[in-house]
């Protein structure tokens, strides 16, 4: 019996094993947004539209496709679609520049003044809509860190102890490692009145959603490491949650060890262990970056 | 004990290879394999490894995990055989538009 039960310890935590990196997610609105970036840039230029809108056609339903497996939580197929739609969003791009660029200098028809003019235009107007389109991503920029300030001054005196920080992202808050049990995912209790003040601003602000990331340092196995940081975040999402925060209007990332997006808070670096808490714009739109 | 054991272990091999059958293998990738390395060569043509050293080596890349992959997971194959012949494709354009800005400053010049 004893010899039964030696075997079928290691058995179950192999199980186990299996069972929890299939829950373990990672991330994956990076390559999403960038193809939505990328095929909103290659829409944008009239120069596609008139030369190559079937390759943009193409990229679009690559995008379409990435976004239905993102709603099914199939990621490796989101960072496929994603691929195609961005390199087919570029390819676009390139093909209308080298139409535009193959327009006859001069028109053996009509004299050569028409065909240069016809350049003139395709390339005025191209660049006409880049600079229409700088212009909104700018404006929308200024709109999000009005938006994150905003939000900054009214969460702020919420929280006692702990400062409520203006990243390019939105308003955000960092619960260190000291927060947590060493290498477990428990809070500590000093994180309760934290948490508080956060939900209670979410409850006050049903407009806000809100994105709990966790991240590790890179001291001990990678998939300890994911599965800790994931864990974590789904505490402080539950936290909240049972503070009166709508489930639905929160989510939890775990990055492990890695930084995908790129950003720690200012003058951390590298991102300690912990947890950040970061709330939307007044759209529920968080940036990933 | 033995017996009971040696029972068991026939039992969860059974039932192993029940799961295995059940789970139908999806065919090798090979049409995708062939657009890509079809597309690779046609970016190679066009002078990519001059003017898109970068997205041909990804397409290589990539085309050669895809061949890698083949057997043991067709899917994954099929999607890095994909990403391949887009990389190559994007290649290729990069290419001609170089020559095609190349020809009009040529023309432009009297």
């Amino acid at each position: 019996m004893n010899r039964d039960t030696r075997l079928l310890v290691p058995n179950t935590a192999l199980a186990a094993c299996i069972l929890l990196s299939a829950c373990v997610t990672t991330a994956p609105d990076g390559s999403l947004n960038n193809a939505r970036a990328g095929v909103q840039t290659a829409a944008a230029d009239p120069a596609v539209a008139r030369y190559d809108a079937v390759d943009l056609t193409a990229a679009q339903k690559h995008l379409a496709l990435a976004e239905d497996a993102a709603a099914h939580h199939d990621f490796g197929l989101v960072d496929h679609e994603s691929y195609l739609a961005i390199r087919i969003a570029k390819l676009s791009q390139v093909r209308a520049d080298g139409a535009l660029a193959q327009i006859p200098a001069v028109d053996p028809d009509t004299g050569n003044a028409r065909a240069e003019l016809a350049v003139r235009e395709a390339v005025a107007e191209r660049a006409n809509a880049a600079a229409v389109v700088a212009n909104a991503n700018a404006d929308a920029a200024n709109q999000r860190s009005a938006e994150a300030a905003a939000a900054v001054r009214e969460l702020q005196p919420q929280i006692s102890g702990l400062s409520v920080e203006q990243s390019p992202r939105g308003a955000m808050l960092v619960l260190t490692d000291d927060y947590f049990v060493s290498g477990r995912p428990e809070l500590k209790p000093g994180a309760g009145r934290i948490l508080d003040g956060v939900a209670q601003y979410l409850i006050a602000h049903p407009e806000r959603r809100v994105r709990v990331l966790g991240r590790t340092d890179d001291t001990g196995s990678a998939a300890f490491n994911l599965e800790l940081s994931l864990h974590r975040a789904e505490t402080v999402r539950m936290a909240l949650v049972a503070r009166g925060v709508d489930p639905g209007r929160s989510e939890a990332v775990g990055y492990g060890p890695d930084n995908p997006i790129g950003v720690g808070t200012a003058g951390d670096n590298p991102f300690p262990r912990g947890v950040e808490i970061l709330l939307s714009d007044s759209r529920g739109q968080i940036a990933s970056r | 004990m033995e017996r009971l054991l040696f029972t068991l272990r026939v039992t969860s091999a059974c039932l192993v290879l029940a799961v295995a059958g059940c789970a139908a293998v999806p065919p090798a990738p090979l049409t995708e394999l062939a657009l890509a390395r079809t597309a690779i060569v046609q970016a190679e043509h066009a002078g990519a490894a001059q003017s898109a050293p970068v997205e041909l080596s990804s397409a290589r890349q990539r085309l050669s995990d895809a061949e890698q992959l083949q057997t043991r997971d067709p899917d994954l194959a099929r999607w890095r055989a994909r990403e391949a012949e887009s990389d190559a494709r994007l290649a290729e354009a990069i290419a001609e538009d170089a020559r095609a800005h190349v020809a009009l400053s040529l023309n432009r010049t009297p």
